[in-house]
């Protein structure tokens, strides 16, 4: 039973990095919560996102805290998905495109379900390698929660 | 042709003499020849003339030189030209070889044909090729229960698009939590 169960690991193991190895992108998913305080706060993983949650509408805010970070291995027509603290984030790359002399380009498509598993929203995107995609919703009226995505080759 | 020339012997003479016929006719025969030699030398005067006064020219030619030795001895434009003059027909020659091999190689060069010259830029025309950025598109966006917003953020690294939803019922969010 020993030898089977081996065997089975193996296999699972050599698909699994078979999977990974053809992977074109790696995609990040980062949950944040954002909250204002009497003395502001930015968790210092989310430095690559520092300037833009400076600038309004996130100035209203001065509290980040990321809560979540996930990471997805994504080939073309690929699906993953992520469960966030509030709720569930899913990802498709419907498309990689490298055009000379730009940045490559990946097409998107984003869906966030809230903590009771109801759709939000469900959209189409297409952004740089490496851009970061932003969803943002009022959790509460002093409290929202924010989606970062973005993904690498 | 003796007989005209008055060259026999008197035997000869005297067997001729004795047929008057032959006689008349080798001496008329002899006056023909004389005629037209005589006619041939008239038509080839005029070029034998020229000829003549080509061979007095060279002659003339060749007595300068001696006449020109009475130059005072030491002057070295005198010696130059003595020198010249001296080695006239090798210069001449070599002149005219120099002259045929020219003839030779103009007639003889390649025909003309077109070439492509191929210059590669220079090096400061060359230019950076970093990869430009695109901004951000959202191509569709559906909202249960509310309304999305799409805007984007500009800063230092690019733009940055973002979508805020506002939920008709916000309560619906922290439901489950």
């Amino acid at each position: 039973m020993s030898k089977y169960a081996t065997l089975l690991a193996f296999a699972l193991t050599l698909i699994t990095g078979v999977q990974v190895a053809q992977a074109d992108v790696a995609c990040s998913v980062w949950e944040i919560e954002a909250s204002s305080a009497k003395d502001p706060a930015m968790d210092a993983e989310l430095k690559p996102l520092q300037r833009k949650l400076k600038k309004p509408p996130f100035a209203s805010w001065n509290v980040f805290h990321r809560i979540g970070a996930h990471e997805l291995a994504l080939a073309p027509q690929q699906v993953g998905s992520v469960t966030l603290v509030h709720g569930k984030a899913g990802l498709m790359l419907r498309d990689l495109v490298t055009r000379e002399g730009k940045k490559p380009r990946v097409a998107l498509g984003i869906t966030v379900d809230d903590a009771a598993g109801k759709r939000v929203i469900d959209t189409k995107i297409n952004v740089d390698v490496g851009d970061f995609f932003l969803v943002g919703q009022a959790l509460s009226s002093d409290k929202s929660q924010l989606v970062a995505f973005t993904c690498k080759q | 042709m003796l007989a005209a020339d008055g060259e026999l012997t008197s035997a000869e003479r005297a067997e001729l003499a004795g047929d008057p016929a032959t006689e008349a006719s080798v001496h008329e025969l002899g006056a023909l020849v004389r005629g037209h030699l005589e006619l041939a030398a008239d038509e080839a005067e005029p070029r034998f003339a020229d000829l003549w006064d080509l061979i007095e020219r060279r002659l003339d030619v060749d007595e300068e030189p001696v006449e020109r030795a009475a130059e005072p001895a030491g002057s070295r434009w005198a010696a130059v030209r003595s020198w010249f003059s001296g080695h006239r027909s090798h210069l001449a020659t070599g002149l005219i070889s120099a002259g045929a091999v020219a003839a030779l190689a103009f007639a003889l060069r390649p025909a003309p044909t077109e070439r492509e010259v191929v210059r590669a830029p220079p090096a400061i025309l060359q230019i950076d090729t970093a990869l430009s950025a695109s901004p951000p598109e959202v191509e569709s966006l559906d909202v249960t229960g509310g309304s999305g917003t799409v805007f984007t953020i500009t800063d230092e690294d690019g733009e940055t698009a973002v979508i805020w939803v506002d939920l008709d019922d916000p309560a619906d969010v922290t439901e489950g939590i």
